[in-house]
């Protein structure tokens, strides 16, 4: 596998219209050795960008490349070197971690049975088991197993740690973190929890109605981004374009702003505080509005 | 390819011991009716009457063999099998990965020919043994039938599967399965009321031609006729059967590896 690449992703201008919804004009990239969060609330578009990068759907324009490879052209050679995880185990009840593995053997060319039973063992999966007796986080805890057993240069899980307790999603997390040791390995992480892409990740893309919102180093869109708290009168006094919205309530109201710098000179008198992803993407979401509040939605 | 090969026995695992089980009852039953009809209260009605034995032995042989023998075809039948890999998401699952597609349908179709041939033989079995408990020969006739009956089913089948593909959702599936498979099975209904309707008048115009006739004598020349019919038919048929066959398995081969690279049928059901 050719190593000499910078972006272990790079996709360029893709769309891709359905009825009822488009993906439009979708552009980021994911740098070699790192781990990206790919955020936005349900039916952003975020399965449907992770199904365009794995060919599942095809795109109606635009570019990607995975690995430095053209994802169409060298289809073949890129899904040698990628794993991809879903939120539901895609094996069927009646086998057991064995059978997986003497099936995975036809599947992944470079699959090690060691390796894999080694992640069993350490994930205390037993061996024998049907996957109908597992629990989510078990089923989970395998397809992450099963994954990191045949040298994958990049995993792209959609929506992986939904649904599970905090105990495994961080067992999980902690997993990732030891893989991205390797700076070789790469990991795209779709989520709506965006604590996890929080904790974890080095980038972040935020996806909203088909469009990229943000996208880059998890630390720069902290940095930049703000939360302005502020009274009632303060807020009328708030240029419009210096928030992406303002949640109001009967004691004042909260701003999000993309631009913390600058609005901690031009409005002196306002706490400007940290702000979190879940509060970025929250905000991000009602931009349109520009105003909101809780009971009103 | 014995990984692919081994999960799609165990996903089959429970027809093909349908199958196997269900042969071997049918079996089972062909041999007590036919051991019965030799050996039993129908031994007696042999020694007094030729005829009317012959009658009752060919009735008995008929069911046996025809009848039944179409249950194990039935059991072996591949069913919602798309779906149910759609459903679990391993067909997704496997367009992620560098798999290729006729690698999977390979190891669909051979899988499914095993149990094709583990069905025929046990539907040959049955007819054989039936024909020797009831002392008949075992003729090309005989053979013949069986293996035409499981030709048409296998290929009706194979159609049926291809078709099953493009539907969206599972209940889609089985409303095709259910509506190719049932046509040709009305069809024969059909042409079998009509062809026994034309009998019974034949029958009845023979007896008002000529009352002398007897029963035995009409129902000896209506075999007679049914037989050349059918040898008629196996004269035409049995050389271009294994043709059909391997045709219609090469052409589902390859279609099941052209439906499972498109995106659409393989993954987004």
């Amino acid at each position: 596998m050719n190593a000499d690449y910078t972006n272990a992703i790079e996709i360029k201008n893709i769309s891709k219209k359905y009825d009822g919804f488009t993906l439009d004009n979708v552009s980021f990239h994911v740098p070699k050795g790192s781990i990206m969060g790919f955020i936005g609330q349900n039916g952003a578009g975020k399965t449907t960008t992770i199904n365009a990068l794995l060919n599942i759907v095809s795109i109606d324009s635009g570019e990607i490349s995975m690995l430095g490879k053209d994802h169409i052209k060298e289809e073949q050679e890129v899904k040698r070197h990628i794993s991809a995880i879903f939120d539901t185990l895609p094996f069927h009840d009646i086998f057991n971690a064995k059978d997986l593995s003497f099936i995975l053997r036809d599947v992944f060319e470079e699959w090690n049975e060691q390796t894999f039973y080694d992640y069993l063992d350490r994930f205390q999966l037993p061996k024998n088991k049907k996957f109908g007796q597992f629990s989510k986080g078990m089923k989970m805890k395998l397809q992450i197993a099963a994954a990191l057993s045949h040298n994958a240069k990049l995993l792209i899980m959609d929506e992986a740690t939904t649904g599970l307790d905090p105990v495994v999603r961080n067992e999980i997390l902690d997993i990732f973190l030891e893989y991205l040791q390797d700076e070789e390995n790469s990991i795209l992480m779709s989520s709506h929890i965006t604590s996890d892409i929080e904790k974890i990740s080095d980038c972040v893309t935020f996806i909203d109605r088909g469009k990229i919102l943000l996208s880059g180093y998890k630390d720069d869109i902290l940095e930049q981004h703000g939360m302005m708290k502020c009274t009632k009168a303060e807020f009328k006094d708030v240029n419009p374009a210096d928030y992406i919205s303002a949640r109001v309530n009967d004691f004042g109201a909260e701003l999000l702003t993309a631009n913390r710098e600058t609005c901690k000179k031009a409005y002196s008198g306002i706490t400007i505080e940290p702000t979190t992803l879940e509060e970025i993407m929250l905000y991000y979401v009602h931009r349109d509005k520009k105003e909101w509040s809780i009971c009103a939605d | 390819m014995r990984g692919l090969i081994y999960r799609e026995y165990k996903m089959q695992a429970k027809n093909f011991w349908l199958t196997f089980f269900g042969c071997l009852l049918v079996l089972a039953i062909s041999m007590l009716i036919c051991l019965s009809a030799k050996y039993g209260n129908i031994a007696k009605l042999i020694a007094s009457d030729e005829s009317t034995a012959s009658d009752i032995i060919d009735s008995f042989y008929l069911f046996t063999t025809y009848v039944f023998s179409i249950i194990p075809i039935i059991l072996m039948k591949v069913v919602t099998y798309t779906s149910s890999d759609a459903a679990c998401g391993f067909s997704k699952f496997t367009f992620t990965t560098a798999v290729p597609a006729w690698k999977l349908s390979l190891a669909f179709y051979v899988t499914v020919i095993v149990r094709y041939l583990l069905a025929f033989g046990l539907m040959v079995l049955n007819s054989y043994t039936s024909c020797r408990l009831l002392g008949r020969p075992y003729t090309r006739l005989e053979f013949g039938v069986i293996a035409s009956i499981a030709v048409v089913l296998i290929v009706v089948e194979q159609i049926s599967l291809q078709f099953q593909r493009f539907a969206k959702t599972p209940a889609a599936e089985t409303r095709i399965a259910t509506f190719i498979e049932i046509i040709p099975l009305v069809a024969f209904a059909g042409y079998m009321t009509l062809y026994m309707r034309d009998k019974a008048l034949l029958y009845n115009i023979q007896k008002e031609q000529n009352p002398l006739l007897t029963d035995d004598e009409i129902y000896m020349s209506l075999l007679t006729e049914v037989k050349s019919l059918l040898n008629g038919f196996l004269d035409k048929f049995l050389p271009i059967a294994p043709i059909i066959l391997i045709a219609v398995l090469v052409g589902g081969y390859f279609c099941t590896t052209k439906l499972l690279d498109r995106r659409g049928i393989r993954c987004e059901k």
